[in-house]
């Protein structure tokens, strides 16, 4: 018994010890708290952001709860207060679920930012570092769509669901953008998939049979590309049928190799990991952000208000998709 | 009697009050934080949801039974007051009938597994489905935001420094902790869970204690969901999801045997807080959730190989005797 104890023992200090090398002292302390861990994408912000905390002498402590439980999120978030780091870099699950530990947060004389999505009461945080803004997205999905289109033909976009403020958004300007500069495009149907995959495939299935025209499909949410190049390529159509549109690297590689998506859009997850910790370091030292400052490994940002906007989005197709791991 | 006293403490609960304490002493040395009163309160504040939850499911357990529908009975209740909240209704109310649908899912629970006879983990992984298909269809899917602050109190209140739902965690615990050693149910219950037909053939009214532990089980789910709701002012039909296996998980580590008859509320409460000063730890020290899962995890197993290899022993013994 005392052996098996013992053993515990050993293992649990092992544990503990790798975490006390890395307390650092006097420099500022960055919680960087993504919605989930262990996801692609905010694991991409992780590798970045942490880069960033060592380019700028800060620690950066990244964690997040395992599973999209809000009520985990909100005890990590507390816990890092009894921790007393000097700021908290989050991207709440919840909007409002976050917001009392927020506010316990900001009673500490801790600083909040949000990252990648924000919170309700934005008078809780200092800061919300913003992946893209709507109207870039907007425009430079379709700037892409067209170019595949030949800037010609029946289109459709899917969406997630029409109260979604970012990707209706999204929609709009592309639309506009395309009423203005591609005359001979027409938008025959704006139709959301609920962020259901199955959803999204079904519908594409339905566009193809409605509008036997139909030249492409674009997709302002995640779900929706894949779904879509699923259904164009099953029915023998890749290539006649463009389909573009915001999705990550790895959800649509597959469709990019076996040409039934064209291209995926999107921002670069590490790049706003690396922003927010940039950010977050800027504000702890008093510094601010200005419209048009050239951030070091991220690009030009735009500042409105207190959001500060990447602008840079990635292009990525069958040349380099590899490239990411996001 | 004198036997009795013998068995006051067994091994396991010697062996868990050493991990416990293991686990005390890691926290104290690694971070100067862990021991201010502040974290402790926050600790129990974390805790006090899901120690809430396992104890209702260290009831069902106890008699033999399982409630795999304990984490989404929670988000439903939750959803029923965030609505009954939003749409206006008085807080008192609210929680009425968020106790009141709590017992109604107890009721399902109990008349599947005790009048109907469908093996408890069938039956509620059946209701488990079916909770959460009313809650997501109540709630449409989307987080209820908005809750008056009025509600507050439950989740974000201290007194005398201490946060409401602790001290409810003590009260609830005090009072089946009593009820299980002191009352005639109590015995019923564990009575149940050593032998059923046994239990019903000398005379223990069987269907009346199961409906009786389902339903406390719910509304021990409905009052860790208003607290939940309470603290993060937001209702979600999810919320209870990932709740239920760390409850059960806690039950087991906390010695109460899976298949009933054994075991109680205070190994539970043990087993909730080994879990929850584990993560609190590593959130202090700042190491990565992963390490979380690993480390719960390996405790889990071990503690649980450690109870089998001590039963085996026990067994061998006997049998060289006979």
């Amino acid at each position: 018994m005392m052996k098996k104890l013992a053993l515990l023992g050993v293992g649990a200090t092992m544990i503990i010890g790798m975490g006390v090398t890395t307390y650092g002292a006097e420099q500022y302390t960055i919680a960087l708290i993504p919605q989930q861990v262990g996801i692609p994408y905010f694991e991409t912000s992780n590798v970045w952001g942490t880069k960033a905390g060592e380019d700028l002498g800060c620690e950066v402590i990244y964690t997040g709860p395992t599973t999209g439980d809000a009520a985990a999120q909100a005890n990590i978030v507390q816990d890092m207060i009894t921790k007393g780091v000097d700021c908290i870099a989050i991207s709440p699950l919840d909007a409002s679920a976050i917001e009392p530990v927020l506010k316990q947060a900001k009673e500490e004389g801790i600083k909040v930012i949000t990252w990648d999505s924000d919170v309700t009461d934005t008078s809780l945080r200092e800061a919300y570092v913003n992946c893209c803004s709507e109207k870039v997205l907007g425009e430079h999905l379709m700037q892409r769509f067209a170019e595949y289109m030949g800037e010609e033909g029946e289109y459709a976009i899917i969406t997630s669901v029409l109260t979604a403020q970012n990707c209706s958004a999204w929609a709009k300007y592309a639309t506009e953008y395309q009423e203005e500069n591609y005359p001979d495009m027409t938008r025959v149907a704006y139709e959301p998939c609920d962020d259901d995959q199955s959803k999204a495939y079904a519908i594409t299935q339905n566009l193809m049979t409605a509008y036997p025209d139909l030249k492409g499909v674009l997709g302002v949410t995640t779900p929706a590309p894949p779904a879509a190049a699923q259904a164009v390529g099953e029915a023998g159509k890749n290539g006649e049928i463009i389909v573009t549109g915001v999705v990550e690297a790895s959800a649509a590689k597959s469709y990019l190799e076996d040409g039934s998506m064209q291209e995926a859009n999107i921002w670069h997850p590490g790049k706003l990991g690396y922003l927010a910790v940039y950010t977050a370091k800027a504000l702890l030292d008093g510094e601010e952000i200005t419209d048009g400052m050239d951030i070091p490994e991220v690009g030009v940002v735009e500042v409105k208000d207190d959001q500060i906007i990447m602008t840079e989005l990635l292009d990525i197709t069958t040349e380099n998709v590899d490239d990411f791991d996001f | 009697m004198k036997e009795k006293l013998k068995n006051k403490f067994t091994l396991h609960e010697i062996v868990l009050a050493g991990a416990f304490l293991l686990i005390f002493l890691i926290g104290t040395f690694s971070n100067e934080n862990f021991l201010s009163l502040r974290n402790i309160l926050s600790l129990f504040q974390q805790m006090s949801e899901m120690g809430i939850m396992a104890m209702g499911l260290t009831l069902v357990i106890l008699t033999g039974g399982m409630d795999l529908s304990a984490g989404t009975t929670m988000g439903l209740c939750a959803v029923c007051s965030g609505l009954c909240l939003t749409k206006g209704m008085g807080v008192g109310i609210s929680l009425l009938v968020s106790v009141g649908v709590a017992v109604l899912c107890g009721i399902i629970n109990s008349i599947l597994v005790a009048i109907i006879r469908i093996p408890p983990m069938i039956a509620t992984l059946g209701t488990q489905m079916f909770f959460l298909g009313v809650a997501l269809v109540l709630s449409q899917g989307n987080s209820i935001s908005g809750i008056p602050e009025s509600f507050y109190f439950l989740g974000q209140d201290k007194v005398l420094e201490m946060p409401l739902q602790m001290i409810l965690l003590f009260i609830l615990a005090a009072f089946l902790i009593i009820m299980l050693r002191r009352t005639m149910t109590g015995q019923h219950i564990y009575a149940m869970g050593n032998n059923m037909k046994a239990s019903l053939f000398s005379g223990i009214r069987t269907t009346r204690v199961l409906f009786f532990t389902y339903i406390v089980c719910s509304v021990m789910c409905c009052i860790a969901g208003n607290i939940q709701v309470s603290r993060v002012a937001t209702a979600r039909a999810d919320m209870g999801s990932a709740f239920l296996m760390t409850c059960i998980s806690a039950v087991v580590l906390g010695g109460t045997s899976i298949n009933g008859g054994s075991g109680g509320i205070a190994g539970t409460i043990v087993g909730i807080l080994i879990f929850a000063m584990i993560g609190n730890i590593m959130n202090l020290v700042g190491i990565s959730s992963f390490w979380q899962q690993l480390a719960t995890g390996s405790i889990l197993v071990l503690v649980v190989v450690f109870n089998r290899v001590i039963e085996m022993q026990k067994y061998k013994v006997k049998s060289r005797k006979v």
